[in-house]
């Protein structure tokens, strides 16, 4: 699979999956930016202003889901696609967390390629929505 | 008659007798003497006739005289001859004169006599007297020679032969007569002698007849009397006589009947006498010997001279012992007591106002004081000297008895101090109301609970007392309502929760039951509250709790189960063959880690009650043949067959779709895991009852009925040689089992070892015809109606109206979004998923009609169905413009959801495209799909279908092979392009079966997904779009 290199803003506080998440994105040609928390998450995204953002929801500070929701409410931020990283699945957490602004929901534990191929596939729609990147069907 | 002659006395009867007798003698005589009397009368005619003869005869003679001496004359001439003829002639008028006389009585005679004398007096005067003047005055010479005399005497015999001629006729009638008179006088005299005779005879026979009758009866009447005579003389009073004839012997009868009648009562009353006072002896002497109280007769000076058996029960002493002992052998006095010493003394009546009075003492046997007695002692009525008689009772039994109530009153007491006690210390409040709705009972807690004071409630009825303690809580009126309705009620058990506002907040539950006493008498209703607030805290608590262990093992879970993912795509270089399958072993245990946490979630939730189903109706033919799909790697991998065999017909089911997902993954995936490889799994399905029945059968190694039993308990799985190779949580059916039930449904296995086993679930059934709601909806507590998927978008710039619609649909369970203006509606339309629209026509930017149409050019929102709502009662624009539904305002809550009902959930949209070059078989199709809820659109060549196929959002295509312009091998060809199959499923379609087979060689490089060949059948089609829409939602792409 060839995507467009991208720059990602990936925030969890558990190292492990920071590691696993950013390893497996950087091993598909992307640059990852990491955070350890919801806060550090907000200020490396309104900083850089990254093609995509990968957020764990159960972070100190501010959550993944707050996090969101904060970035849906900046004019300049608020087109970057948010992924929601969480260990909860239940139907309602996962409203709640689409409800905040994110553009997915990727439940934990989950297969490093399918969170690989779902980040490409949001990439390459906010690439057709900004008209920047020609998508081949 | 003969009753009436019978009851004549015996005298009348004899005398009747006689009379019979004498009335026949009487008869006789004067039958008798009628007889002569005629005799005589016949006799005196015989003598009468013969005298007319006579008198005839001498006549004739006379006129023969007369006759001679004419002629005699005539001859001689001698005078002698003339006196004899005037002789002859006087004698003639005498006689003629005297028969006429005598045969007055007959007129024929009479008649006959007058011709004779007519005659005769005509011979007389008119022959003979002229002549006779003639020759008196000129005798002739010769008479004899004179030929006038001889011409004369002949004229003379002539006529006298003439008189002669009557009177002889004459007397031959008067000989007639007397023949015939003679005759009848003969017959009457022999009938005389024969009634004599009979006569006599009868009257003799009639009296022995009597006579003999008469005896007879007085005989045996006095015989039957002088028997029964003997008889009562013998002592049988029994036999009456009792002769009807009230004659002299039935009067004595009937005086004889009364004497035995009396007799016999008499007897009767004297041998009853005899016979009760016999019995009132036996009963008297039963009584006394029967009567639990001793009696004995005795003397002042305490001998005792009767005794009844009772006495020497009780005493332990014999009749002979008792007569002649004394009364202080057998009674004795209290020893403590400060009475006399003497029983006698005691018992013995001063005076008679005393008498009768009960004492109290002791019984002795040998001696010994042994039992308590009772005794009352009076005086005898009469009888030889002074005597009393006493009534004993042994009273050991009564004192016993008294003991033991006392001993359970004060048991009772403790039992109720006990359990007031354990009232008090119980942890719930309770309270008893009787039926009459009265507080008969409060327990320490439920007053400190609801700070009142005891007292002040109890005996208090609900009517004074209520208002104060539904203060106390929150709910008042439904608190209040459930009282009211409950407090009767002798049957159920209720439970509730309420919540407590004063004098602190409190979550309660609330359990009520009747109380009825051991006979089931209803005395009333115990309510007990339970203070779960903390309870209910731990409850949350738990929740959190899980859930966040769940949380905190997810994590680590993640990064083991991502780093082996990462090992084992070879991301940080390759793996030799035992690290790689070492490392699928860590990940299936990451795996089954994962599915034990959320399984783990599952349980909890079902526990703390925190699923909700989202109810619709689910077609649940389709969801398995999904499911079925979505296992078909891995039953394929096993070898194994899978068979759906569910008919199309099916009714849909109940359910939140999700959770039927989960049980029947379930249940196949069991099936799956215990069969072994080439093993078959079939799923059937069938309506039965009210209820969809789906089983899940498997060829697997089975259960024993053991393993059956706690098949459904958590953490349980087979325990057989396979399990190792098994994994699983053990909780999956508990989960489902769970599941099912919250659908109102249930579970069931059937299971031989070794051979397979059957689950069968059974889910309540959608009604076939869609239900109207209930009359009153949502507006009431408890008809809630049951949720329904789905997000709606309400157009509406009424904000008033809006606000009404959306309250409807989000009772009805919808998610509602709404849009004041046909731009925002556009705009929302295009951005969000959504199930349906509702279209108000009048819009401030543009008509409903104008939005309806742009929705249905743009294929992201083409294929949601809209229902127009207006004020203008034409649905022609909107259904032509694509309209699903019409419904005029005012809007009706019911019928509104009636048809998104029907609309969401019977026919779940989809859109599909049908090709065809002959419009008939196109249009038919197409009315078929639209019958099963699809929207359609109808092409005729390959090229438009590549148009719409490009344009629109579909879920299907129906292909025709054979088409003019484009054919439908290019057609798909072309679509293939823009569409792979897994967006598109494509169902090509030929009539020629020389074509299938060419076509059937493109299904693997065109990505077809069916070849159908025409015609089409309904069955056919439906299993099409099962299968294919299925396909469209299972596969990711």
């Amino acid at each position: 699979m060839t995507t467009t290199p991208a720059r990602l803003v990936v925030a969890d506080d558990e190292a492990d999956i920071r590691k696993l998440v950013s390893f497996t994105l950087r091993r598909r040609g992307h640059t990852v930016l990491e955070a350890r928390s919801g806060d550090e998450a907000y200020d490396l995204i309104a900083a850089e202003h990254p093609d995509l953002a990968i957020l764990d929801v159960m972070m100190p500070g501010m959550t993944g889901v707050e996090v969101a929701r904060k970035l849906s409410q900046h004019d300049d931020l608020a087109a970057i696609p948010v992924v929601l990283l969480s260990a909860k699945g239940q139907a309602r957490e996962i409203a709640e967390g689409l409800e905040s602004g994110a553009t997915a929901y990727v439940v934990k534990p989950f297969t490093p390629s399918a969170l690989a191929q779902k980040v490409d596939e949001l990439l390459a729609e906010s690439g057709d929505d900004h008209g920047t990147a020609p998508h081949a069907p | 008659m003969w009753v009436r002659i019978g009851s004549l006395g015996l005298r009348k009867k004899l005398l009747g007798a006689f009379g019979v007798i004498l009335a026949i003698t009487v008869l006789l005589s004067g039958l008798s003497y009628r007889a002569v009397l005629n005799n005589e009368r016949a006799g005196d005619r015989v003598i009468h006739t013969q005298t007319v003869i006579t008198d005839l005869n001498q006549l004739l003679n006379t006129l023969y005289g007369a006759r001679t001496s004419y002629s005699s004359y005539l001859l001689t001439g001698q005078d002698t001859w003339l006196f004899s003829l005037e002789s002859s002639r006087a004698d003639y008028d005498t006689r003629i004169r005297q028969l006429r006389a005598e045969t007055a009585d007959n007129p024929e005679q009479q008649e006959r006599l007058a011709l004779i004398d007519t005659l005769a007096t005509s011979w007389f005067t008119e022959t003979m007297d002229p002549l006779l003047a003639q020759r008196r005055e000129a005798p002739p010479a010769n008479p004899a020679a004179d030929i006038a005399t001889l011409g004369a005497i002949q004229t003379s015999r002539d006529q006298f032969n003439g008189v002669q001629a009557f009177v002889d006729r004459a007397i031959v009638m008067e000989q007639e007569l007397l023949a015939g008179r003679t005759e009848r006088a003969q017959a009457e005299d022999m009938r005389l002698q024969r009634l004599l005779v009979f006569g006599t005879a009868a009257a003799v026979l009639a009296g022995l007849v009597l006579a003999w009758l008469i005896a007879s009866d007085i005989a045996g009447r006095t015989g039957r009397l002088t028997t029964l005579a003997q008889e009562i003389s013998g002592g049988s009073y029994g036999k009456r006589l009792r002769f009807r004839r009230q004659d002299e012997i039935g009067r004595a009868a009937n005086a004889f009947d009364q004497m035995a009648d009396h007799l016999q009562a008499t007897m009767g009353q004297l041998e009853e006498a005899a016979r009760q006072e016999q019995a009132g002896r036996q009963q008297l002497a039963a009584i006394l010997n029967n009567v639990a109280d001793g009696i004995i007769t005795f003397r002042p000076d305490g001998t005792i001279t009767e005794s009844n058996i009772a006495v020497e029960r009780m005493f332990d002493m014999t009749e002979d012992e008792l007569r002649g002992a004394r009364v202080d052998d057998l009674l004795a006095c209290d020893p403590r007591g400060n009475g006399p010493a003497s029983a006698l003394a005691l018992i013995l009546p001063p005076d008679h106002e005393t008498e009768g009075a009960m004492h109290l003492v002791h019984g002795c046997r040998d001696g010994e004081i042994s039992f308590p007695l009772e005794v009352a002692v009076s005086q005898m009525p009469d009888g030889d000297g002074p005597q009393y008689i006493g009534v004993m009772r042994d009273i050991t039994e009564r004192v016993e008895a008294e003991r033991k109530l006392q001993e359970q009153y004060e048991q009772a007491h403790r039992t109720r101090s006990i359990a007031n006690a354990v009232l008090d210390a119980a942890g719930e409040g309770m309270i008893l109301i009787s039926p009459d709705q009265k507080i008969t009972a409060v327990n320490r807690r439920f007053a400190d609970m609801f700070k009142i004071s005891i007292p002040a409630v109890i005996g208090h009825s609900m009517k004074e007392y209520g208002p104060d303690l539904n203060k106390r809580i929150g709910e008042t009126d439904r608190f209040r309502e459930m009282l009211w309705t409950s407090v009767g009620d002798s049957e159920r058990r209720i439970e509730d929760a309420f919540t407590q506002v004063w004098p602190q907040h409190r979550e309660l539950a609330m359990v009520s039951t009747p109380v009825r006493t051991r006979d089931a008498v209803h005395i009333g209703r115990v309510f007990a509250f339970r203070d779960v607030t903390h309870e209910r805290e731990v409850d949350r608590m738990k929740t959190e709790f899980v859930s966040m262990v769940s949380h905190e093992l997810r994590t680590p879970l993640t990064s083991i189960k991502g780093y082996v993912d990462l090992l084992l795509e070879g991301e940080v270089g390759d793996l030799s063959p035992e690290q790689h399958e070492f490392l699928e072993i860590v990940g299936s245990n990451a795996e089954r880690l994962v599915s034990l946490i959320n399984d783990i979630l599952d349980i909890s939730r079902i526990e703390a009650g925190k699923i909700t189903l989202n109810l619709a109706p689910v077609d649940l033919r389709a969801l398995i043949d999904r499911l079925a799909l979505s296992f078909r790697p891995q039953i394929e991998a096993k070898r194994q067959a899978l068979v759906v065999d569910i008919p199309a017909n099916l009714p849909h089911v109940r359910g939140d779709h999700d959770r039927l997902v989960q049980i029947f993954t379930n249940l196949i995936s069991n099936a799956h895991k215990y069969t072994p490889a080439g093993g078959h799994i079939t799923i059937r399905a069938l309506s039965q009852g009210r209820n969809v029945r789906l089983s899940v059968a498997d060829t697997g190694i089975g259960l024993t009925p053991e393993e059956r039993a706690q098949l459904f308990a958590r953490f349980y799985r087979a325990q057989n040689r396979t399990t190792q190779e098994v994994g699983g949580t053990g909780l999956g059916l508990s989960i489902t089992r769970s599941l099912v039930e919250m659908h109102g449904g249930s579970i069931a296995v059937d299971s031989t070892p070794g051979e397979g086993s059957t689950f069968t679930v059974f889910l309540p059934e959608v009604p076939a015809q869609p239900s109207p709601l209930p009359a009153t909806p949502a507006s009431e507590n408890g008809a809630r109606r049951e949720r329904v998927d789905g997000r709606i978008l309400i157009v509406e710039d009424e904000p008033d109206i809006a606000n009404l619609i959306r309250r409807y649909l989000a009772r009805a369970g919808y998610e509602v979004l709404t849009a004041p203006d046909a731009a925002t509606a556009l705009q929302i339309a295009r951005e969000r998923p959504l199930d349906l629209i509702t279209l108000d026509v009048i819009l401030p930017d543009a008509d409903g009609f104008t939005l309806l149409e742009w929705l249905k050019s743009d294929p992201r929102t083409a294929a949601i169905p809209v229902i127009v709502l207006s004020m203008i009662a034409d649905d022609g624009q909107g259904r032509t413009l694509g309209a699903v539904d019409y419904l005029a305002k005012p809007i009706r809550e019911d019928a509104l959801l009636q048809r998104i009902d029907r609309l969401l959930a019977d026919a779940h949209p989809g859109t599909i495209l049908v090709v065809d070059d002959e419009p008939d078989i196109r249009r038919l199709l197409a009315q078929q799909l639209a019958k099963a809820g699809y929207q359609t659109l109808e092409a005729g060549d390959g090229g438009e279908a590549v148009r719409i196929a490009t344009e629109h959002e579909l879920d299907a295509i129906f292909l025709d092979i054979r088409m003019p312009v484009m054919d439908g091998i290019s057609a798909l060809q072309a679509i293939r392009q823009v569409r792979t199959p897994a967006e598109l499923p494509i169902i090509m379609m030929t009539a020629s079966p020389g074509m299938m087979d060419a076509a059937e060689s493109l299904v693997a490089s065109l990505g077809i997904a069916d070849l159908l060949e025409k015609p089409i059948s309904g069955e056919e089609l439906a299993q099409t779009i099962a299968k294919n829409l299925g396909h469209e939602h299972e596969v990711p792409s």
